[in-house]
């Protein structure tokens, strides 16, 4: 009779363990699709045996341990890739906004207006006292100019939104930080008993993740489950607690730099999105916007020197053609034709004795600007170094879109690996749920089987 | 990396990458081919890039020095005419003068010759003043004003222009005149045109000379005779603008062989090479065709399916 009572309890550990076992396959099926979900599997063990004069009496099966499938390693390189993937993300669009300024493979835009400013001092040599075509070199000067200013217009604009994003995402990472705090608090409760704590340390990580594609981090975990995270040797999550880095406007500065506890650690960020704008706003747009200084200071200084040393159609002493650039200030930015009356412009070298000047010698002289190598550009022409620059605005803009396209690739083989080692299987869990199914039936018919033997002994105790 | 253990997200993933990654490819080959450009924006190419846009403004340049030398070719055509009309017109004036100096003429006669050479001169003057486009062609440099006048009472005429001769840039370091002035061709010392012309017609109209001197006959030919340095001088500058002309005419061909050999360098960097770029486009649309295949596949069985 007692051993009969006992059988019962092995018939029902055997139902309840099955029955965890299927439910834990149905919850890896409920989630295949959610991101993040590393799934789970009942660890079986024989339940502690009773002992008795004939030795152990096995008392049937316990779930030892719900064991949840990752690979820290894996998990933790995701993390890294993810880092430069955010950083040449980032980048490769800002690069390909600014390319757009200048691609000027067709025939429009700057590199235009600067072939049709020179062509249209030939033009003028044609026909150097006419009204017609000195209003035409007036309207290629204005063109330049304005082509000019407008991309420098364009990339400090460019330059302003990477550094608004900044700020964005400055806030982001600050509340992924708050998140992957509470959440320490949650697994380090959770996981007190030694268990994988399965969804709040699946959610960590792929907060965790989303951090690493923003800001270059270092993920260390303690002996109490929680993970403290440092960006560049500053902690930004200390076990529950994450620290708040800010996005601010320095007094001597323009931009944003980003602190932690007043101090600035803008240097300390080396990678992720955040990286990637930076090195757009401080790196690369202030690069080009210094080239555009240099052409359309190099232009207005060439243009005038020439241009005051000839004769307009009033046979007066030829002025600025451009306005001269004042001190400290930037010359693509302010870029303008100072002449207004198109018989101001100098054609001439040679004044006559009377009447106005017809020699188109300056005229000449200015068209062939042009094809002069500038001391100030290193020795190029003004169309070969804009197409110099053009090359390297191409190649950065190439360089990024090459690395993102090979992170990408990087990034899918890990998460591939990643979920390899976590994802759940169809058939994987369909297998189990048969094997659980099937058992779950034998522990039940066995249960039956106990209970019919049980009223069979009742049955033949009371007829006694 | 090889992974063992296949599960849906892998294979959808793959998918998705695959997929997005070989439509990329066919929106940049069907571009390609549709445009005939294989660089739309610098990153297509940054090691060619500055390359092609060197070529580029080199192109312009030569089209700017093409026009230049239309504009030249235009104003020395007019110059050119502009003479030839003049050659006639002296050609006239020696016609008249021969048959004026003949020994049956009378004063009567001759002085109706002289009002027909006075007229040929005023043409001559208006030749001299022709203006191309609102440009006194023969003035030097000095365009605006009216290069020569003539005073009516002594029919004196006078050039008010300069010897300025405005080159034009026809070519990387070659430059043509694009004038000559008149000076050199109307009023040259020595080759005075004009003042020819004015002893011709005061010795076809002066029959009676005081105090006596030769006879009328003998001054209208030698009246006659010192046009000849001045009809010279007036050949030779035609034979000047037609050069002028030539040189013009010389540029436009050596700039259109550059252009070619410019065009072709152009090419060679942006054209699409189509053969290849249809066959890759080929390519990867077979490979789309594949992966999409594949794609419609992914839901594929599973163990639940043989399992009710």
């Amino acid at each position: 009779m007692n051993q009969l009572f006992t059988s019962l309890y092995i018939g029902l550990s055997g139902l309840r363990a099955n029955q965890m076992g299927i439910s834990l396959a149905g919850n890896n099926v409920a989630n295949i699709n959610t991101p993040g979900y590393s799934r789970q599997r009942a660890i079986f063990a024989a339940a502690d045996p009773l002992h008795i004069a004939e030795g152990q009496f096995g008392m049937g099966a316990t779930v030892l341990d719900v064991s949840v499938a990752r690979d820290r390693f894996i998990e933790a390189r995701l993390v890294r890739e993810n880092q430069t993937l955010g950083q040449l993300d980032t980048m490769s669009q800002n690069l390909r906004q600014i390319e757009a300024v200048f691609a000027d493979t067709g025939g429009v835009g700057l590199r235009d207006s600067l072939n049709k400013f020179f062509a249209s001092f030939s033009d003028l040599a044609g026909n150097p006292t006419s009204t017609a075509v000195r209003q035409q070199v007036l309207s290629a000067g204005n063109n330049l100019a304005g082509s000019i200013r407008s991309a420098y217009t364009q990339l400090t604009a460019t330059q302003n939104t990477a550094n608004q994003d900044v700020k964005a995402t400055v806030n982001q990472i600050n509340s992924l930080t708050s998140q992957i705090a509470a959440l320490n608090t949650r697994v380090a409760q959770e996981e007190a008993a030694g268990h994988d704590s399965g969804r709040y340390r699946d959610e960590r990580q792929l907060l965790l993740g989303q951090l690493g594609q923003l800001v270059n981090i270092n993920v260390v975990e303690d002996s109490g489950r929680m993970v403290n995270v440092d960006l560049g040797g500053r902690s930004i999550v200390t076990g529950n607690t994450a620290a708040t880095i800010g996005a601010t406007v320095p007094a001597t500065g323009q931009f944003y730099q980003i602190t932690l506890n007043g101090n600035d650690i803008t240097n300390q960020v080396s990678n992720g999105k955040l990286y990637g704008l930076l090195q757009v706003r401080d790196v690369n747009i202030p690069s080009y916007l210094q080239s555009l200084d240099t052409l359309a200071g190099t232009l207005i200084t060439q243009v005038n020197t020439l241009h005051t040393q000839g004769y307009d159609l009033n046979r007066a002493a030829g002025g600025n053609f451009f306005t001269p650039t004042a001190p400290g200030a930037s010359a693509a930015q302010n870029i303008a034709v100072a002449i207004t009356a198109p018989d101001r412009i100098a054609a001439a070298r040679t004044l006559p004795p009377s009447g106005p000047p017809g020699d188109n010698q300056l005229a000449r002289d200015l068209a062939g600007l042009a094809n002069v190598r500038q001391a100030g550009l290193g020795s190029a022409t003004f169309s070969d170094y804009f197409a110099g620059f053009t090359g390297r605005v191409g190649a950065a803009a190439r360089d990024a879109a090459d690395g993102l396209k090979t992170q990408r690739q990087i990034v899918r083989q890990v998460q591939n690996l990643r979920d390899s080692v976590s994802g759940v299987s169809l058939d994987e869990e369909m297998a189990s749920i048969i094997q659980y199914q099937k058992a779950y039936e034998a522990s039940a018919r066995f249960v039956s089987i106990v209970s019919s033997l049980t009223e069979e002994t009742m049955r033949l105790l009371g007829g006694r | 990396m090889g992974i063992d253990r296949i599960v849906p997200s892998i294979s959808y993933r793959n998918f998705l990458e695959d997929l997005t990654e070989t439509r990329a490819r066919i929106e940049t080959e069907t571009r390609e081919i549709s445009s005939g450009r294989r660089i739309s924006v610098p990153s297509d190419n940054p090691a060619e890039i500055a390359k092609l846009l060197q070529f580029k403004d080199a192109l312009a340049g030569l089209d700017q020095y093409g026009r230049n030398a239309a504009t030249g070719r235009a104003r020395l055509s007019y110059a050119d005419s502009a003479l030839d009309s003049a050659v006639n017109l002296m050609n006239t004036v020696l016609q008249r003068g021969t048959f004026a100096a003949s020994d049956i003429q009378t004063p009567a006669s001759r002085r109706a010759v002289g009002d027909e050479v006075t007229a040929l001169r005023d043409q001559l003057l208006n030749l001299a003043n022709s203006a191309y486009q609102g440009n006194f062609i023969f003035a030097g440099q000095q365009v605006s004003t009216a290069p020569f006048t003539l005073n009516a009472t002594t029919g004196v005429v006078t050039y008010n222009g300069d010897s300025g001769v405005n080159q034009l840039d026809i070519g990387p370091g070659v430059s043509g005149g694009a004038n000559v002035p008149g000076n050199q061709i109307f009023t040259a010392a020595g080759k005075d045109l004009f003042a020819a012309l004015n002893e011709l017609i005061t010795a076809l109209k002066n029959p009676a000379p005081s105090p006596p001197g030769p006879s009328q006959t003998t001054q209208i030919t030698t009246a006659l005779n010192s046009f000849t340095p001045a009809f010279e001088q007036l050949r030779a500058a035609r034979t000047t603008v037609g050069s002028y002309l030539g040189a013009m005419d010389r540029a436009k061909q050596v700039l259109d062989s550059q252009r070619f050999q410019i065009l072709s360098n152009i090419g060679g960097i942006e054209d699409t090479n189509m053969a290849e770029s249809i066959t890759r486009l080929v390519q990867d649309q077979t490979a789309e065709s594949a992966t999409l295949g594949i794609g419609a596949r992914l839901s594929r069985r599973t163990l639940f399916d043989f399992i009710g």
